[in-house]
């Protein structure tokens, strides 16, 4: 897994989100261990409380199960992932169509811009 | 909420000029606190009588509820700026050193550490570079078990390499019942590893809080919140 | 915690002072060859020159020997326990106490064991290994001491005077220890500049042990004369009364140095313990 985070956001929020995001591509595959909270605190650059915290939101919303003696797993969530392609895309998609906005070009516009690049890019 | 270190009413001058007025602080267990301030604001005196090697003027200090002393330096590792070994010690003489005052010094932590660091034991001090000598006395400090670490700049003078793997040995040896207190400029690099921060000026609180809710609450990185605080 | 520490001074300084006592030893050996040379040679100019230089030599390393012992004990109190080292030792779960004598148990170590080479290395200089020159000292010091001048001088005083003398240096080493340490330590409060004011403290404090010797001694007389002491000593005194003055005074010297002693510890460990001042 690789980690990427802007200090201006609540960390645990960003780690929360790359966990999900890992979970909807399939790079955490269903009931897969993770590894212990300090040690992916230590691979992910910070703090262990921080991880933690992420950890067991990811757990309460269900993304997570954990055993008690033996760690966290990753749940069996086929709607879930679905639901979270949808959330990601979203989410991307919003950000894709500011960005475009805050460029001055209008909703039509844009749509044609995106089917020229990827016949191009093709 | 289980107080390791705490500050009341703590004063310190030096001579006529005061360089801590009025401080009240208290710092949890299992954290991993960032205490940032410009040069002059007083948090390497605070470090230095928390170290036990400064005293008080007035005012109360504890660890682990106990008062400075020979008891609260038992479970207080302290990495100061400077080189503080003799220069003719060798490197095996430092790790023989500590285990013989430290109690609660483990000797394969640090020879694994150095081995992972490429530093030869029977190296001299005085032979060793200026970011060796501070990331020996790093991997000594870090390789007793205590309750509290406090570490003033451990990462001044020391390469990106290094910094990361300081900051890397903090999160491994990070444990629920010990805090570490870390004084630092380089707060970028820093402060994904903080649990807290305490802003200092002028040998007062200027504020202390949790790093994520700084970043939600002025959706601003530590950094730019300091540079915004401390600006001249 | 104490005997650790001083193990760790022994440590560091050991190889210097191995180092010393070699080179001492060596310069004694050589000159007791050139004393055998020497009288083998009866009489001959060059090998008697020879032999005095080589005396000159070994009682140079001497006195060097013993003024590095004293730099070396104040310069080691002074980095280890009030500069950068200072960081370190002052953490450790020791007490300020425990620090100070350490150091300063070290040194007497150090003087001692400087004595003992001494002691060996007259014997080659004079090319007296049997240390004939003891047992001679020993008979000069009884009783049974024939009447010649030095004899009377002396006839009153019992072979206590080696335990006296022996007394009276250890005494001299632990004070002059005592009183640089404080200055060290008195000299460090100072914020900018510890070494001059170490300097100021110890001119403070030659003339403080001037004033209080001579306090000693009017009291002293005091209790030996009476209030009218200054008449009592203008009239002659017999030899037993001088040299009970002497003894006196000895003794008073002893006290007031003790007194010395005991207040400048008191206040070195008092400044380490809660006005430390690291920079």
């Amino acid at each position: 897994m690789e980690w990427n985070f802007d200090e201006n956001t609540p960390i645990y929020l960003q780690i929360i989100e790359q966990i999900k995001k890992c979970i909807a591509t399939g790079e955490l595959q269903a009931d897969e261990k993770l590894p212990a909270v300090r040690e992916l605190a230590v691979t992910a650059g910070v703090n262990p409380n921080t991880m933690q915290k992420a950890l067991s939101q990811l757990e309460n919303e269900g993304y997570l199960y954990s055993i008690r003696t033996s760690g966290r797993y990753v749940s069996k969530q086929a709607d879930k992932s679905q639901q979270l392609q949808k959330e990601l895309t979203k989410q991307y998609a919003d950000a894709f169509i500011e960005n475009m906005k805050s460029l001055g070009y209008e909703k039509d516009e844009v749509v044609k811009i995106l089917a020229d690049y990827i016949s191009g890019s093709k | 909420m289980d107080v390791l270190v705490e500050c009341k009413g703590l004063k310190k001058s030096y001579g006529k000029i005061p360089v801590i007025k009025e401080l009240d602080l208290s710092l949890e267990r299992g954290r991993i606190i960032g205490i940032l301030g410009p040069n002059g604001s007083g948090k390497t005196t605070l470090i230095k009588i928390l170290a036990g090697i400064l005293n008080k003027n007035d005012g109360e200090v504890t660890i682990s509820g106990k008062s400075i002393g020979i008891e609260t330096k038992k479970i207080v590792s302290y990495l100061p700026e400077r080189t503080y070994f003799s220069p003719n010690m060798r490197v095996k003489d430092t790790i023989n050193f500590f285990e013989d005052f430290y109690e609660d010094f483990r000797r394969d932590r640090a020879e694994q550490m150095l081995e992972s660091l490429n530093i030869s034991k029977n190296s001299k001090i005085k032979q060793l570079s200026k970011g060796t000598r501070e990331k020996v006395q790093l991997v000594l400090v870090m390789s007793r078990e205590a309750e509290v670490y406090l570490l003033d700049e451990p990462m001044g003078g020391v390469d990106p390499a290094a910094r990361d793997y300081i900051l890397k040995t903090i999160l491994t040896n990070y444990n629920e019942n010990a805090s570490v207190i870390i004084t630092t400029h380089l707060i970028s690099d820093v402060e994904k590893v903080l649990d807290d921060v305490v802003f200092i000026k002028n040998g007062e609180i200027v504020f202390h809080k949790d790093v994520d809710v700084i970043r939600e609450e002025k959706n601003m990185s530590i950094d730019s919140l300091f540079r915004e605080v401390f600006a001249c | 915690m104490l005997g650790k520490l001083i193990k760790y001074e022994m440590k560091s300084q050991g190889f210097m002072y191995a180092g010393i006592y070699i080179v001492v030893m060596i310069l004694s050996i050589v000159t007791f060859g050139a004393y055998k040379i020497n009288t083998a040679m009866g009489g001959n100019p060059v090998f008697s020159t020879i032999y005095r230089f080589a005396v000159a030599g070994a009682v140079i390393a001497l006195i060097v020997m013993f003024i590095i012992t004293l730099v070396m004990s104040i310069l080691r109190y002074r980095n280890n326990l009030l500069k950068d080292e200072g960081y370190l030792m002052h953490t450790l779960p020791v007490s300020a106490a425990s620090l100070h004598f350490s150091k300063m148990i070290a040194s007497i170590i150090w003087f001692a064991a400087d004595f003992i080479v001494l002691m060996l290395s007259i014997g080659f200089i004079t090319g007296d290994l049997k240390y004939s020159w003891i047992k001679k000292l020993k008979m000069f010091m009884s009783a049974e001491t024939d009447g010649t001048a030095t004899g009377m001088v002396i006839s009153g005083i019992t072979g206590t005077v080696v335990a006296i003398t022996v007394l009276y240096i250890i005494i001299s080493i632990i004070s002059a220890l005592s009183t640089f340490y404080v200055c060290l330590d008195l000299g460090s409060l100072s914020y900018s500049s510890k070494g001059i004011m170490a300097f100021v403290w110890y001119i403070i404090l030659y003339f403080v042990g001037q004033i209080l010797s001579l306090i000693g001694l009017v009291i002293l007389c005091i209790i030996m004369y009476g209030g009218n002491f200054m008449e009592v000593m203008q009239m002659p005194q017999s030899d037993a009364a001088t040299i009970d003055f002497v003894k006196g005074t000895f003794i008073m010297a002893g006290i007031i140095s003790v007194i010395l002693i005991i207040v400048y510890n008191f206040i070195s460990i008092y400044i380490l313990d809660r006005k430390l001042n690291l920079e």
